[in-house]
């Protein structure tokens, strides 16, 4: 059970990365220019959106860390 | 950074991924870089595809139905005509445990999802232009 819950919430992380890759490097292409020319006021907006990613992406690793933990507080109380 | 064909004229890229939405932006934003880009959604159909059209670059996803980025990228290094071809892993696992085994398993770089992209350009053209 404890392993399905650690493999559950890993496979979350990775689909939740796997996600934000796609909008991160559509993001990135449309500002750094590559798909033309981007206006100031275009470029404000798309750095809010990768500050947005950038947020979830920390909070991905912060719920990862508190699953396992919790895997590990499990396991010890276990073993007392 | 805008696109420079000439650099990549001819370079032939299979993207491995089981997620739809970034396969097609992967090859839609490749594409404009001027390279050929070939996709495949299993680590089968990846190792297959790379068979027929012996791409000059590998993007593979870990964590995939019916056969892993792992074991994919083994079978690659086991055949004679794609054991030259560079292997990048994009992982969505970040544990260095899994950047260890891609190594040992023999895949040339490893990403981390969500990579910028910055990051997935300068890891394409340092492994398909030695930069």
């Amino acid at each position: 059970m404890k392993k399905i819950h650690l493999g559950t919430s890993r496979t979350f992380g990775h689909d939740l990365r796997s996600i934000l890759a796609s909008v991160r490097w559509s993001v990135g292409l449309i500002k750094t220019g590559m798909l033309g020319p981007v206006s100031s006021k275009q470029k404000k907006y798309l750095q809010i959106a990768d500050d947005g990613i950038a947020k979830a992406v920390e909070l991905i690793g912060r719920l990862n860390k508190v699953s396992v933990n919790k895997e590990k507080n499990a396991a010890k109380s276990k073993t007392k | 950074m805008r696109p420079n064909p000439k650099l990549n004229n001819k370079k032939k890229i299979l993207v491995v991924d089981d997620d739809d939405n970034l396969r097609q932006s992967l090859k839609a934003g490749l594409e404009e870089q001027g390279f050929k880009i070939f996709l495949a959604s299993d680590g089968e159909e990846g190792f297959e595809k790379a068979k027929e059209n012996l791409p000059d670059l590998i993007l593979l996803n870990i964590m995939m139905p019916k056969m892993d980025g792992m074991m994919t990228t083994l079978k690659l290094k086991g055949e004679k005509e794609t054991r030259h071809i560079p292997v990048l892993i994009m992982s969505g696992i970040r544990e260095k445990e899994e950047r260890i085994l891609s190594h040992n398993v023999g895949a040339a770089d490893y990403l981390i999802k969500p990579f910028t992209t910055e990051q997935l350009l300068e890891k394409i053209h340092k492994l398909l232009l030695g930069k």
